[in-house]
Protein backbone atom coordinates (compact mmCIF):
# COMPACT_ATOMS: atom_id res chain seq x y z
CA UNK A 1 0.00 0.00 0.00
CA UNK A 2 1.19 3.38 -1.25
CA UNK A 3 0.53 6.42 -0.13
CA UNK A 4 -0.12 10.12 -1.46
CA UNK A 5 -0.76 13.38 0.54
CA UNK A 6 -1.36 16.64 -1.15
CA UNK A 7 -3.92 18.37 -2.90
CA UNK A 8 -6.26 17.28 -5.75
CA UNK A 9 -5.17 18.89 -8.83
CA UNK A 10 -7.58 17.38 -11.15
CA UNK A 11 -10.41 15.02 -11.17
CA UNK A 12 -12.41 13.14 -13.92
CA UNK A 13 -14.94 10.70 -14.60
CA UNK A 14 -13.34 7.95 -17.65
CA UNK A 15 -16.76 5.39 -18.23
CA UNK A 16 -17.51 3.82 -14.26
CA UNK A 17 -13.98 5.73 -13.09
CA UNK A 18 -13.09 8.70 -11.14
CA UNK A 19 -9.34 9.54 -12.42
CA UNK A 20 -7.85 12.38 -9.45
CA UNK A 21 -4.45 13.80 -9.57
CA UNK A 22 -2.62 14.36 -6.30
CA UNK A 23 0.09 16.95 -6.04
CA UNK A 24 2.69 17.10 -2.98
CA UNK A 25 5.57 18.93 -4.31
CA UNK A 26 8.23 18.55 -4.71
CA UNK A 27 7.26 14.58 -5.71
CA UNK A 28 5.36 14.18 -8.61
CA UNK A 29 1.76 14.43 -9.45
CA UNK A 30 0.59 10.95 -9.04
CA UNK A 31 -2.76 9.90 -10.85
CA UNK A 32 -5.00 7.77 -8.97
CA UNK A 33 -8.25 6.19 -9.33
CA UNK A 34 -11.20 4.66 -8.07
CA UNK A 35 -13.23 1.91 -10.35
CA UNK A 36 -17.07 1.00 -9.81
CA UNK A 37 -17.04 -2.19 -11.29
CA UNK A 38 -20.42 -4.05 -11.83
CA UNK A 39 -18.95 -6.81 -9.35
CA UNK A 40 -19.06 -4.45 -6.55
CA UNK A 41 -21.82 -4.62 -4.03
CA UNK A 42 -23.76 -2.30 -2.47
CA UNK A 43 -21.26 -1.61 0.81
CA UNK A 44 -18.44 -1.43 -1.06
CA UNK A 45 -19.97 0.81 -4.28
CA UNK A 46 -21.45 3.55 -1.13
CA UNK A 47 -18.38 3.44 0.04
CA UNK A 48 -16.18 4.32 -3.40
CA UNK A 49 -18.98 7.11 -3.65
CA UNK A 50 -18.25 8.44 -0.29
CA UNK A 51 -14.09 8.73 -1.37
CA UNK A 52 -15.12 10.02 -4.65
CA UNK A 53 -17.18 12.75 -3.03
CA UNK A 54 -14.42 13.46 -0.62
CA UNK A 55 -12.38 13.99 -3.83
CA UNK A 56 -14.43 16.22 -5.43
CA UNK A 57 -15.10 18.28 -2.28
CA UNK A 58 -11.31 18.74 -1.51
CA UNK A 59 -10.55 19.45 -5.45
CA UNK A 60 -13.29 22.29 -4.91
CA UNK A 61 -12.01 23.51 -1.21
CA UNK A 62 -8.10 23.03 -1.85
CA UNK A 63 -8.42 20.77 1.10
CA UNK A 64 -5.22 18.63 1.27
CA UNK A 65 -6.33 14.82 1.18
CA UNK A 66 -4.73 11.68 2.23
CA UNK A 67 -4.60 8.88 -0.57
CA UNK A 68 -3.47 5.10 0.21
CA UNK A 69 -3.62 3.16 -3.22
CA UNK A 70 -2.50 -0.22 -4.40
CA UNK A 71 0.16 -1.25 -6.49
CA UNK A 72 -2.58 -0.74 -9.53
CA UNK A 73 -2.20 2.78 -8.16
CA UNK A 74 -6.47 2.36 -7.11
CA UNK A 75 -7.50 4.07 -3.83
CA UNK A 76 -8.84 2.17 -1.10
CA UNK A 77 -8.75 5.00 0.86
CA UNK A 78 -8.99 8.81 1.53
CA UNK A 79 -8.66 11.00 4.18
CA UNK A 80 -9.27 14.32 4.85
CA UNK A 81 -6.51 16.05 7.18
CA UNK A 82 -7.66 18.40 10.37
CA UNK A 83 -6.58 21.41 10.55
CA UNK A 84 -6.26 23.48 13.49
CA UNK A 85 -8.31 26.56 12.50
CA UNK A 86 -11.52 26.86 11.35
CA UNK A 87 -12.83 29.78 9.37
CA UNK A 88 -16.56 31.01 10.04
CA UNK A 89 -18.81 31.60 7.16
CA UNK A 90 -17.57 32.86 3.83
CA UNK A 91 -14.67 35.52 3.10
CA UNK A 92 -16.17 38.82 2.08
CA UNK A 93 -14.78 41.83 1.27
CA UNK A 94 -16.47 44.57 3.96
CA UNK A 95 -18.24 41.68 5.94
CA UNK A 96 -17.42 39.96 9.30
CA UNK A 97 -15.21 37.41 9.37
CA UNK A 98 -13.28 35.22 12.17
CA UNK A 99 -11.58 32.27 12.83
CA UNK A 100 -11.72 29.70 15.29
CA UNK A 101 -9.09 27.32 17.16
CA UNK A 102 -7.52 26.54 20.01
CA UNK A 103 -4.82 28.16 22.35
CA UNK A 104 -4.93 31.45 20.22
CA UNK A 105 -1.90 33.42 20.90
CA UNK A 106 -3.22 37.65 21.86
CA UNK A 107 -0.20 38.63 19.46
CA UNK A 108 -1.77 37.34 16.20
CA UNK A 109 -1.91 38.08 13.09
CA UNK A 110 -4.18 36.91 10.29
CA UNK A 111 -1.99 35.90 7.14
CA UNK A 112 -3.93 35.52 3.83
CA UNK A 113 -1.85 34.18 1.08
CA UNK A 114 -2.46 34.47 -2.81
CA UNK A 115 -0.49 33.73 -6.17
CA UNK A 116 0.02 37.23 -6.02
CA UNK A 117 0.41 38.48 -2.76
CA UNK A 118 0.56 38.04 1.20
CA UNK A 119 -1.93 40.15 3.14
CA UNK A 120 -1.40 40.10 7.02
CA UNK A 121 -4.31 41.62 8.83
CA UNK A 122 -4.35 42.50 13.10
CA UNK A 123 -7.68 41.22 14.22
CA UNK A 124 -9.96 43.45 15.98
CA UNK A 125 -10.72 40.91 18.98
CA UNK A 126 -8.67 37.90 19.80
CA UNK A 127 -9.52 35.04 22.24
CA UNK A 128 -8.03 32.13 23.17
CA UNK A 129 -10.80 30.11 20.73
CA UNK A 130 -11.30 32.85 18.16
CA UNK A 131 -10.12 35.94 16.28
CA UNK A 132 -12.72 38.35 14.91
CA UNK A 133 -12.25 40.95 12.07
CA UNK A 134 -14.58 43.99 11.64
CA UNK A 135 -14.72 44.14 7.64
CA UNK A 136 -12.61 41.66 5.73
CA UNK A 137 -10.27 43.81 3.81
CA UNK A 138 -10.48 45.11 -0.06
CA UNK A 139 -6.45 44.53 -0.24
CA UNK A 140 -6.92 40.59 0.08
CA UNK A 141 -7.48 39.38 -3.90
CA UNK A 142 -10.63 37.79 -4.71
CA UNK A 143 -10.31 33.71 -5.67
CA UNK A 144 -8.11 31.34 -3.76
CA UNK A 145 -6.17 32.52 -0.64
CA UNK A 146 -4.30 30.25 1.92
CA UNK A 147 -5.24 31.83 5.47
CA UNK A 148 -3.40 30.97 8.94
CA UNK A 149 -2.80 32.29 11.94
CA UNK A 150 0.72 33.58 12.77
CA UNK A 151 2.22 34.89 15.67
CA UNK A 152 5.89 35.21 17.25
CA UNK A 153 5.74 31.84 18.34
CA UNK A 154 3.05 29.56 16.32
CA UNK A 155 1.66 29.27 12.95
CA UNK A 156 -1.61 27.69 12.43
CA UNK A 157 -2.27 24.91 9.57
CA UNK A 158 -2.94 26.66 6.16
CA UNK A 159 -6.81 26.63 5.23
CA UNK A 160 -7.46 27.06 1.30
CA UNK A 161 -10.75 29.53 1.42
CA UNK A 162 -11.80 31.77 -1.70
CA UNK A 163 -12.48 35.25 -1.10
CA UNK A 164 -15.65 37.12 -2.85
CA UNK A 165 -16.26 40.64 -3.60
CA UNK A 166 -19.63 40.77 -1.69
CA UNK A 167 -22.32 40.96 -0.85
CA UNK A 168 -21.80 40.85 2.84
CA UNK A 169 -24.62 38.30 4.10
CA UNK A 170 -27.81 38.98 5.63
CA UNK A 171 -27.32 36.88 8.03
CA UNK A 172 -24.12 35.25 9.77
CA UNK A 173 -22.61 32.94 12.39
CA UNK A 174 -19.75 34.96 14.12
CA UNK A 175 -18.96 32.53 16.32
CA UNK A 176 -20.39 28.67 16.37
CA UNK A 177 -20.59 28.24 19.76
CA UNK A 178 -20.85 24.71 21.91
CA UNK A 179 -22.00 21.98 19.18
CA UNK A 180 -25.14 21.31 20.24
CA UNK A 181 -28.41 22.05 19.81
CA UNK A 182 -29.29 25.86 21.19
CA UNK A 183 -26.04 27.03 22.51
CA UNK A 184 -25.88 30.15 24.71
CA UNK A 185 -26.16 32.75 22.08
CA UNK A 186 -26.15 36.30 21.81
CA UNK A 187 -27.55 37.91 18.80
CA UNK A 188 -26.58 41.31 17.44
CA UNK A 189 -29.49 42.70 15.38
CA UNK A 190 -29.07 45.98 13.23
CA UNK A 191 -32.43 47.50 13.86
CA UNK A 192 -34.57 47.85 10.43
CA UNK A 193 -37.29 50.47 11.98
CA UNK A 194 -37.91 52.49 14.81
CA UNK A 195 -41.40 52.81 16.41
CA UNK A 196 -41.58 56.51 17.00
CA UNK A 197 -43.22 58.13 20.25
CA UNK A 198 -46.56 59.48 18.08
CA UNK A 199 -46.55 55.22 17.03
CA UNK A 200 -44.89 55.65 13.51
CA UNK A 201 -42.52 53.43 12.57
CA UNK A 202 -39.45 54.88 10.35
CA UNK A 203 -36.26 53.41 8.62
CA UNK A 204 -33.79 53.40 11.34
CA UNK A 205 -30.73 55.05 9.60
CA UNK A 206 -28.05 52.83 10.77
CA UNK A 207 -29.80 50.61 7.97
CA UNK A 208 -27.55 52.90 5.40
CA UNK A 209 -24.78 52.45 7.38
CA UNK A 210 -23.32 48.39 7.72
CA UNK A 211 -19.67 49.76 8.16
CA UNK A 212 -20.78 51.46 11.52
CA UNK A 213 -23.03 48.72 12.89
CA UNK A 214 -20.22 46.10 12.01
CA UNK A 215 -18.15 48.53 14.63
CA UNK A 216 -20.67 48.89 17.09
CA UNK A 217 -21.29 45.15 17.25
CA UNK A 218 -17.68 44.19 17.91
CA UNK A 219 -17.38 46.99 20.52
CA UNK A 220 -20.10 44.94 21.95
CA UNK A 221 -18.43 41.52 22.14
CA UNK A 222 -15.25 43.21 22.76
CA UNK A 223 -16.82 45.05 26.17
CA UNK A 224 -18.10 41.30 27.18
CA UNK A 225 -15.33 39.31 26.03
CA UNK A 226 -12.14 41.20 26.90
CA UNK A 227 -12.47 43.94 29.43
CA UNK A 228 -11.72 43.64 33.48
CA UNK A 229 -15.03 41.81 34.28
CA UNK A 230 -14.57 38.12 33.31
CA UNK A 231 -18.36 36.59 34.33
CA UNK A 232 -18.00 35.58 30.43
CA UNK A 233 -14.79 34.53 29.86
CA UNK A 234 -14.11 32.43 33.04
CA UNK A 235 -12.48 28.92 32.29
CA UNK A 236 -12.71 30.37 28.83
CA UNK A 237 -16.94 29.65 29.18
CA UNK A 238 -16.86 31.87 25.62
CA UNK A 239 -16.04 29.02 23.93
CA UNK A 240 -19.59 27.77 24.60
CA UNK A 241 -21.36 31.06 23.49
CA UNK A 242 -23.03 31.62 19.76
CA UNK A 243 -22.25 34.91 18.35
CA UNK A 244 -24.40 35.45 15.33
CA UNK A 245 -25.15 38.70 13.10
CA UNK A 246 -28.16 40.15 11.45
CA UNK A 247 -28.39 42.79 9.12
CA UNK A 248 -31.07 42.83 6.83
CA UNK A 249 -31.61 45.79 4.55
CA UNK A 250 -34.86 44.80 3.00
CA UNK A 251 -37.18 45.43 5.50
CA UNK A 252 -39.31 48.06 5.60
CA UNK A 253 -40.30 49.86 9.08
CA UNK A 254 -43.35 48.47 10.47
CA UNK A 255 -44.82 46.92 13.40
CA UNK A 256 -43.09 43.55 12.20
CA UNK A 257 -39.80 44.26 11.83
CA UNK A 258 -39.09 47.31 14.45
CA UNK A 259 -37.04 46.31 17.17
CA UNK A 260 -36.41 49.82 18.93
CA UNK A 261 -39.09 52.31 20.28
CA UNK A 262 -38.80 55.97 21.46
CA UNK A 263 -39.26 56.52 24.63
CA UNK A 264 -41.84 59.74 25.72
CA UNK A 265 -40.23 62.47 27.59
CA UNK A 266 -36.66 61.08 27.39
CA UNK A 267 -33.71 60.79 24.83
CA UNK A 268 -34.33 56.80 25.68
CA UNK A 269 -34.18 54.13 23.10
CA UNK A 270 -36.20 51.04 24.18
CA UNK A 271 -35.95 47.19 23.07
CA UNK A 272 -39.64 46.00 21.56
CA UNK A 273 -38.70 43.03 23.28
CA UNK A 274 -42.25 40.98 21.84
CA UNK A 275 -41.05 41.61 18.45
CA UNK A 276 -37.51 40.00 18.85
CA UNK A 277 -38.18 36.13 19.07
CA UNK A 278 -40.33 36.52 15.57
CA UNK A 279 -37.91 38.45 13.84
CA UNK A 280 -34.98 36.19 14.58
CA UNK A 281 -36.95 33.15 13.58
CA UNK A 282 -36.91 34.34 10.04
CA UNK A 283 -33.10 33.61 9.91
CA UNK A 284 -33.62 30.47 11.48
CA UNK A 285 -32.23 31.85 14.44
CA UNK A 286 -33.20 32.09 18.63
CA UNK A 287 -30.95 33.67 20.93
CA UNK A 288 -30.95 34.01 24.98
CA UNK A 289 -29.77 37.96 24.24
CA UNK A 290 -30.10 40.45 21.74
CA UNK A 291 -28.45 43.48 21.19
CA UNK A 292 -30.59 46.09 18.82
CA UNK A 293 -28.08 48.47 16.83
CA UNK A 294 -29.58 51.51 15.93
CA UNK A 295 -29.21 54.98 15.17
CA UNK A 296 -31.22 57.91 16.00
CA UNK A 297 -30.69 61.78 16.50
CA UNK A 298 -33.37 62.03 19.48
CA UNK A 299 -33.15 59.00 21.25
CA UNK A 300 -29.42 58.00 21.01
CA UNK A 301 -29.59 56.39 25.21
CA UNK A 302 -29.39 52.99 25.59
CA UNK A 303 -31.87 50.86 27.66
CA UNK A 304 -32.51 47.00 28.40
CA UNK A 305 -34.88 44.40 29.18
CA UNK A 306 -34.50 41.86 31.31
CA UNK A 307 -35.48 38.52 30.27
CA UNK A 308 -38.11 36.26 30.52
CA UNK A 309 -37.48 32.46 31.19
CA UNK A 310 -39.74 29.98 30.23
CA UNK A 311 -41.47 28.18 33.63
CA UNK A 312 -39.37 25.23 34.95
CA UNK A 313 -42.48 22.81 34.09
CA UNK A 314 -42.41 23.77 30.75
CA UNK A 315 -38.88 23.43 30.24
CA UNK A 316 -36.57 22.99 32.90
CA UNK A 317 -34.50 25.10 35.07
CA UNK A 318 -31.84 24.86 38.24
CA UNK A 319 -33.08 25.63 41.52
CA UNK A 320 -31.69 28.17 43.68
CA UNK A 321 -32.44 29.79 46.81
CA UNK A 322 -31.99 33.48 48.09
CA UNK A 323 -32.20 34.36 51.39
CA UNK A 324 -34.47 31.16 52.10
CA UNK A 325 -36.72 31.42 49.50
CA UNK A 326 -36.33 28.91 46.10
CA UNK A 327 -36.09 30.35 42.82
CA UNK A 328 -35.47 28.70 39.48
CA UNK A 329 -32.62 29.30 36.46
CA UNK A 330 -34.41 28.42 34.10
CA UNK A 331 -32.78 27.09 30.74
CA UNK A 332 -34.58 28.59 27.93
CA UNK A 333 -36.17 32.28 27.59
CA UNK A 334 -39.53 33.02 26.36
CA UNK A 335 -38.85 36.40 25.85
CA UNK A 336 -35.06 36.82 25.25
CA UNK A 337 -33.08 39.76 27.06
CA UNK A 338 -32.24 42.68 25.00
CA UNK A 339 -30.63 45.86 24.58
CA UNK A 340 -30.36 48.89 22.74
CA UNK A 341 -27.24 49.96 21.61
CA UNK A 342 -25.92 52.82 19.92
CA UNK A 343 -24.45 52.63 16.64
CA UNK A 344 -21.96 55.79 18.11
CA UNK A 345 -21.08 53.84 20.69
CA UNK A 346 -17.08 54.02 21.86
CA UNK A 347 -14.55 51.16 20.41
CA UNK A 348 -13.83 50.77 24.11
CA UNK A 349 -16.45 51.25 26.35
CA UNK A 350 -18.48 49.18 29.09
CA UNK A 351 -21.89 50.10 28.28
CA UNK A 352 -22.88 46.81 26.69
CA UNK A 353 -22.05 45.01 29.59
CA UNK A 354 -23.99 47.10 31.96
CA UNK A 355 -26.29 46.50 29.55
CA UNK A 356 -26.22 43.04 28.88
CA UNK A 357 -25.93 43.15 33.32
CA UNK A 358 -29.70 43.77 32.72
CA UNK A 359 -30.81 42.36 29.80
CA UNK A 360 -29.60 38.28 30.94
CA UNK A 361 -31.50 38.84 34.45
CA UNK A 362 -35.18 37.70 34.97
CA UNK A 363 -38.33 39.70 35.74
CA UNK A 364 -39.72 36.59 37.78
CA UNK A 365 -36.20 35.38 38.64
CA UNK A 366 -33.97 37.78 39.58
CA UNK A 367 -33.69 41.30 37.95
CA UNK A 368 -29.73 42.89 38.34
CA UNK A 369 -30.88 46.68 38.71
CA UNK A 370 -29.23 50.02 38.88
CA UNK A 371 -27.27 51.04 41.72
CA UNK A 372 -26.98 54.62 40.78
CA UNK A 373 -30.18 55.55 42.58
CA UNK A 374 -32.31 55.06 45.48
CA UNK A 375 -35.39 53.61 43.78
CA UNK A 376 -37.61 50.95 45.87
CA UNK A 377 -39.14 48.19 44.11
CA UNK A 378 -41.22 45.56 45.30
CA UNK A 379 -39.92 43.21 42.92
CA UNK A 380 -37.18 41.13 43.41
CA UNK A 381 -33.71 42.49 42.88
CA UNK A 382 -30.36 40.55 43.39
CA UNK A 383 -27.86 43.65 43.92
CA UNK A 384 -30.53 45.92 45.81
CA UNK A 385 -31.91 46.04 49.05
CA UNK A 386 -33.43 48.95 51.41
CA UNK A 387 -32.86 49.60 55.04
CA UNK A 388 -36.27 50.97 56.94
CA UNK A 389 -34.33 54.29 57.71
CA UNK A 390 -31.03 56.05 55.78
CA UNK A 391 -30.28 56.21 59.64
CA UNK A 392 -30.51 52.54 60.16
CA UNK A 393 -26.78 51.00 60.01
CA UNK A 394 -26.13 48.51 56.26
CA UNK A 395 -26.59 45.18 57.46
CA UNK A 396 -22.92 43.29 56.92
CA UNK A 397 -24.43 40.63 55.25
CA UNK A 398 -26.54 41.21 52.11
CA UNK A 399 -27.78 38.02 51.44
CA UNK A 400 -27.54 34.46 51.48
CA UNK A 401 -27.28 33.00 48.07
CA UNK A 402 -27.65 29.10 48.17
CA UNK A 403 -26.25 28.66 51.44
CA UNK A 404 -23.74 31.31 51.49
CA UNK A 405 -23.34 34.46 53.54
CA UNK A 406 -22.52 37.61 50.77
CA UNK A 407 -21.46 40.81 52.83
CA UNK A 408 -22.80 44.06 51.83
CA UNK A 409 -20.97 47.09 50.33
CA UNK A 410 -20.74 49.70 53.26
CA UNK A 411 -19.24 52.05 51.11
CA UNK A 412 -20.78 52.25 47.79
CA UNK A 413 -17.81 51.35 45.94
CA UNK A 414 -15.60 53.87 47.64
CA UNK A 415 -18.41 56.77 46.18
CA UNK A 416 -20.10 56.86 49.43
CA UNK A 417 -24.03 56.12 49.62
CA UNK A 418 -25.91 59.84 49.75
CA UNK A 419 -27.06 60.22 53.54
CA UNK A 420 -30.51 59.87 52.38
CA UNK A 421 -30.14 56.78 50.96
CA UNK A 422 -31.98 53.56 52.57
CA UNK A 423 -30.80 51.57 49.85
CA UNK A 424 -27.48 49.57 49.48
CA UNK A 425 -25.08 46.93 48.00
CA UNK A 426 -23.62 43.61 48.31
CA UNK A 427 -19.61 44.13 48.27
CA UNK A 428 -17.60 44.25 45.48
CA UNK A 429 -15.00 42.46 44.08
CA UNK A 430 -12.43 45.03 43.12
CA UNK A 431 -13.64 47.90 45.86
CA UNK A 432 -11.44 50.59 44.28
CA UNK A 433 -13.39 50.58 41.05
CA UNK A 434 -17.05 51.31 41.15
CA UNK A 435 -19.84 48.80 40.32
CA UNK A 436 -20.46 47.81 36.72
CA UNK A 437 -23.91 48.63 37.22
CA UNK A 438 -23.86 51.42 39.69
CA UNK A 439 -21.94 54.82 38.52
CA UNK A 440 -18.94 53.15 37.35
CA UNK A 441 -17.28 56.48 34.99
CA UNK A 442 -17.39 57.84 38.42
CA UNK A 443 -14.57 56.10 40.18
CA UNK A 444 -10.71 57.33 40.14
CA UNK A 445 -9.42 54.87 37.67
CA UNK A 446 -10.53 53.48 34.10
CA UNK A 447 -14.15 52.43 33.58
CA UNK A 448 -12.96 49.94 31.75
CA UNK A 449 -11.79 48.70 34.99
CA UNK A 450 -15.23 47.68 36.57
CA UNK A 451 -16.72 45.13 37.67
CA UNK A 452 -19.94 43.61 39.03
CA UNK A 453 -20.59 42.72 43.16
CA UNK A 454 -19.43 39.56 44.47
CA UNK A 455 -23.50 38.37 44.48
CA UNK A 456 -24.19 38.96 41.07
CA UNK A 457 -21.42 37.54 39.58
CA UNK A 458 -21.90 34.24 41.60
CA UNK A 459 -25.37 34.50 40.98
CA UNK A 460 -25.10 35.35 37.13
CA UNK A 461 -22.43 32.16 37.24
CA UNK A 462 -25.21 29.95 38.33
CA UNK A 463 -27.47 31.27 36.18
CA UNK A 464 -25.14 30.98 33.29
CA UNK A 465 -23.68 27.72 33.53
CA UNK A 466 -27.43 26.27 34.01
CA UNK A 467 -28.40 27.73 30.50
CA UNK A 468 -24.55 26.43 29.23
CA UNK A 469 -25.46 22.83 30.40
CA UNK A 470 -29.19 22.77 29.10
CA UNK B 1 -29.44 52.63 31.49
CA UNK B 2 -26.79 53.97 32.89
CA UNK B 3 -26.09 57.48 34.50
CA UNK B 4 -26.72 60.46 32.72
CA UNK B 5 -23.30 61.53 31.53
CA UNK B 6 -21.90 64.78 33.68
CA UNK B 7 -21.79 66.69 30.47
CA UNK B 8 -25.46 66.14 29.73
CA UNK B 9 -26.40 67.13 33.53
CA UNK B 10 -24.55 70.70 33.19
CA UNK B 11 -26.26 71.18 30.05
CA UNK B 12 -29.31 71.00 31.84
CA UNK B 13 -28.04 73.38 34.97
CA UNK B 14 -26.96 75.49 32.25
CA UNK B 15 -29.88 75.88 30.57
CA UNK B 16 -32.12 76.17 34.10
CA UNK B 17 -29.86 77.73 36.38
CA UNK B 18 -32.44 76.84 39.36
CA UNK B 19 -32.17 73.52 38.48
CA UNK B 20 -30.64 71.09 41.56
CA UNK B 21 -28.99 68.34 41.40
CA UNK B 22 -32.07 66.60 43.43
CA UNK B 23 -34.17 67.60 40.90
CA UNK B 24 -32.35 66.06 38.20
CA UNK B 25 -31.35 62.71 40.30
CA UNK B 26 -35.20 62.27 40.60
CA UNK B 27 -35.47 62.52 36.99
CA UNK B 28 -33.63 60.04 36.31
CA UNK B 29 -34.73 57.69 39.57
CA UNK B 30 -37.89 57.61 37.75
CA UNK B 31 -36.57 57.10 34.30
CA UNK B 32 -34.52 54.09 35.29
CA UNK B 33 -37.18 52.44 37.49
CA UNK B 34 -39.55 52.62 34.84
CA UNK B 35 -36.74 51.13 32.47
CA UNK B 36 -36.56 47.99 34.78
CA UNK B 37 -40.40 47.29 34.61
CA UNK B 38 -41.35 44.55 32.72
CA UNK B 39 -43.15 45.72 29.72
CA UNK B 40 -45.28 42.90 29.69
CA UNK B 41 -46.59 42.78 33.14
CA UNK B 42 -45.99 46.16 34.52
CA UNK B 43 -47.70 48.92 32.28
CA UNK B 44 -49.42 50.53 35.09
CA UNK B 45 -46.46 50.99 37.38
CA UNK B 46 -44.55 52.09 33.71
CA UNK B 47 -47.67 54.53 33.23
CA UNK B 48 -47.69 56.23 36.93
CA UNK B 49 -43.52 56.90 36.53
CA UNK B 50 -44.01 58.06 33.53
CA UNK B 51 -46.53 60.60 34.51
CA UNK B 52 -44.56 61.95 37.45
CA UNK B 53 -41.56 62.20 35.45
CA UNK B 54 -43.56 64.03 32.66
CA UNK B 55 -45.01 66.23 35.40
CA UNK B 56 -41.63 66.92 37.08
CA UNK B 57 -40.09 67.83 33.50
CA UNK B 58 -42.87 70.12 32.39
CA UNK B 59 -42.13 71.48 35.53
CA UNK B 60 -38.53 72.13 36.22
CA UNK B 61 -36.95 71.77 32.23
CA UNK B 62 -39.55 71.66 29.96
CA UNK B 63 -37.16 71.82 26.84
CA UNK B 64 -35.39 69.03 29.07
CA UNK B 65 -35.13 65.97 25.86
CA UNK B 66 -33.84 68.79 23.54
CA UNK B 67 -31.42 70.30 25.59
CA UNK B 68 -30.13 66.74 26.09
CA UNK B 69 -29.98 65.60 22.58
CA UNK B 70 -28.09 68.50 21.42
CA UNK B 71 -25.76 68.54 24.60
CA UNK B 72 -25.12 64.50 23.56
CA UNK B 73 -25.03 65.31 19.50
CA UNK B 74 -21.90 67.45 20.67
CA UNK B 75 -20.48 65.38 23.20
CA UNK B 76 -20.32 62.64 20.49
CA UNK B 77 -17.47 62.42 19.25
CA UNK B 78 -17.34 60.97 15.90
CA UNK B 79 -16.01 57.10 16.43
CA UNK B 80 -12.92 56.53 14.69
CA UNK B 81 -13.22 53.68 12.09
CA UNK B 82 -10.53 51.17 13.57
CA UNK B 83 -9.23 49.92 10.57
CA UNK B 84 -7.60 46.99 10.28
CA UNK B 85 -4.07 47.35 10.24
CA UNK B 86 -3.18 45.79 6.85
CA UNK B 87 0.49 44.69 5.56
CA UNK B 88 1.12 43.72 1.76
CA UNK B 89 4.06 41.78 0.68
CA UNK B 90 3.97 41.96 -3.08
CA UNK B 91 4.91 38.05 -4.70
CA UNK B 92 7.75 38.21 -7.30
CA UNK B 93 6.28 36.64 -10.84
CA UNK B 94 7.76 33.64 -11.48
CA UNK B 95 10.88 33.68 -13.70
Amino acid sequence: MATSTGTVQLISWIGDTVVATIAAPPLADRAVFIAFRSVDREPTLHCKAVMANLLVSAFISGYPIEARYNSNWEIEQVTVGAFDISPVGPAIHGDFYSIGGVDIPPDVEIVFDSDTMTVAVDPDMVRPHCVFLTALPSEIPLGRNVVSLRSANWTSNPVPIDVNAGPPQTARTLYSGWPKHRPYTIALAANPGIETIEGDFVIDPVMADRARYHRASVSCVRSLLTMAEDLLRQNDWDRQIRFISIFDATLSANEDNALAQEVADSTIMAPRNHRLEAFLARYDAQADIVFVVFRSDTHNRESATATTDYATSTTGGTAFTYDGVEHVHGYYPRTPGSATMSVTIGNRTMTPFHEFGHAASDYNNGRVRDLYDDNTTSSFAINKKWRAQSSDPIPAIFATYNGVDFPSDPTRDGLGYPPDWVSYHPELITPENPNLMDNYRGGQNSSLLSRLDRLTYAWFTDRLRAKFNR
Amino acid sequence: METLPHELRAALKAAYPNLTDAIIDRTEALLSARMLCDPETEQDEIARLDRERRELIRKEMPRYAEILQAARARMEESVPAERAKVRITLKKPPG
